[in-house]
């Protein structure tokens, strides 16, 4: 590379004029130029199309790099023996033997809500932002098992909020892992209904399990019957036996 | 926070600078915290993992694409992620029709979203192309430039160059991409 290369004056400037970087003098000025301009208005697209493009080489290589560092959507495969995996053990190896014992003793509802019923694992929580801290923060509570907590803060949040489905959804599904499928159901069933919400198909599934737990097994079939989770067939041909 | 239905705030304004100043840690959080409402609704809707990450990436370029351009209308009923996620939903939706699979989920016409004329985007296509052609001293200064927003004065005493060096070091790598993207495709 050297120095000798001549630089179109033109080019440095709408180089400044795309960066915003002219004094408001320049820049009226330029806009007055660019208006009737036609080959200032094509070197202005050009360069704008290729800062654009080169910003978008680099964007993409950045979008794997965030992609790879996502907080895990499910389970990592790491070191077996790690203590989470070990607590995680416990607590599947607890949850089965009341899913079993429920089997033997509880009602065919409450038997298939055992074996179907996992709580939505919430969302990533890593990256809260300040705007968003009091709802992520809730959802540490949630993802901890301390749902009173979590209801709390989202039924806070809530009433600044009424139509955001993400609560409602959020807060269904505390409710419902709250063991209290009455209130997840007001919840639930308001998301189900909104077909503009990207949790419509989840908010169908927990609800007809929240009627399952009431004992409402015609209402957790109409409630299946409207969602298109992937387990829904499954569900519907043991509420069909 | 993730919502169909959230509100305008504060930050707003502030939140678009910072994507188009290209702040790292804006946009990781911008694309973390938005992709598991896609990789579901990619899920639920007969997709599968890569496929939903893919769309994600398409969609999220869309969208900082349209707020560099200042195409991204602040309105009071809309927010940065609600947009993902409809621009999302709606290029796995199209997909779904192109492919003609199962359970098609009909577009309503609010769904549809604004995109660049077809002639703008395949430029930029060509040019990523061809950006991706050049050498790596080429690459990182317009990198430099364009991305990172580093002002030549910077660019100059990171890579131990005078300004006058480092301007005109730009220009040759900006016009080597030009004539790659001219061998390219001849008629632009």
């Amino acid at each position: 590379m050297n120095n000798h290369d001549h630089i179109p004056a033109d080019i440095e400037q709408v180089e400044r004029f795309l960066r915003k970087e002219m004094p408001p003098e320049e820049r009226e000025a330029f806009l007055d130029r660019l208006a009737t301009d036609g080959e200032l208005q094509q070197v202005v697209e050009e360069m704008q199309l290729l800062s654009i493009g080169i910003q978008e080489a680099a964007l993409q290589r950045n979008l794997d790099q965030f992609h790879k560092e996502m907080p895990a959507l499910r389970p990592a495969k790491r070191n077996v023996f790690s203590t989470r995996r070990v607590a995680a053990a416990a607590v599947i190896i607890v949850a089965s033997a009341l899913a079993f014992w429920l089997l033997l003793n509880g009602g065919r509802e409450e038997k298939l809500f055992t074996s179907y019923y996992q709580p939505d694992p919430g969302l990533p929580t890593l990256m809260s932002s300040a705007d968003n801290y009091e709802f992520y923060q809730a959802m540490v509570d949630y993802k901890s098992g301390e749902y009173e907590k979590a209801i709390a803060a989202w039924d806070a949040l809530l009433q600044q909020q009424p139509a955001n489905d993400t609560l409602s959804y959020y807060l269904g599904s505390a409710w419902l892992a709250n063991k209290q499928p009455a209130k997840a159901i007001t919840y639930l069933e308001k998301v189900a209904a909104n077909t503009n919400s990207s949790f419509v198909q989840d908010a169908g599934w927990y609800l007809a399990l929240a009627w399952l737990q009431q004992g409402d097994k015609e209402k957790a079939k109409a409630a299946l019957e409207k969602t298109q989770h992937r387990r829904r067939e499954e569900l519907l041909q043991e509420l069909r036996r | 926070m993730p919502s169909a239905t959230g509100n305008i705030n504060d930050d707003l304004e502030e939140f678009v600078g910072a994507i188009r100043a290209n702040e790292e840690k804006v946009l990781k959080q911008f694309y973390q915290q938005n992709y598991p409402m896609v990789e579901k609704f990619v899920l639920d809707n007969s997709g599968t993992i890569d496929e939903a990450r893919d769309i994600y990436q398409e969609a999220f370029i869309a969208v900082w694409r349209n707020i560099q351009l200042g195409r991204f209308q602040l309105r009071a009923d809309s927010s940065p992620q609600a947009y993902l996620f409809k621009v999302a939903k709606y290029k796995w939706l199209d997909h779904l029709r192109a492919t003609k699979r199962n359970n098609l989920v009909p577009l309503s016409g609010d769904e549809e979203i604004e995109e660049l004329p077809a002639e703008k985007h395949g430029r930029i296509e060509a040019i990523k192309s061809s950006f991706s052609q050049l050498g790596e001293s080429c690459r990182e200064l317009l990198e430099r430039f364009y991305y990172l927003k580093q002002s030549m004065r910077t660019i100059a005493a990171a890579k131990k160059w005078t300004e006058a060096t480092a301007k005109n070091n730009k220009y040759r790598c900006l016009q080597h991409l030009r004539d790659i993207l001219k061998n390219k495709k001849p008629n632009h």
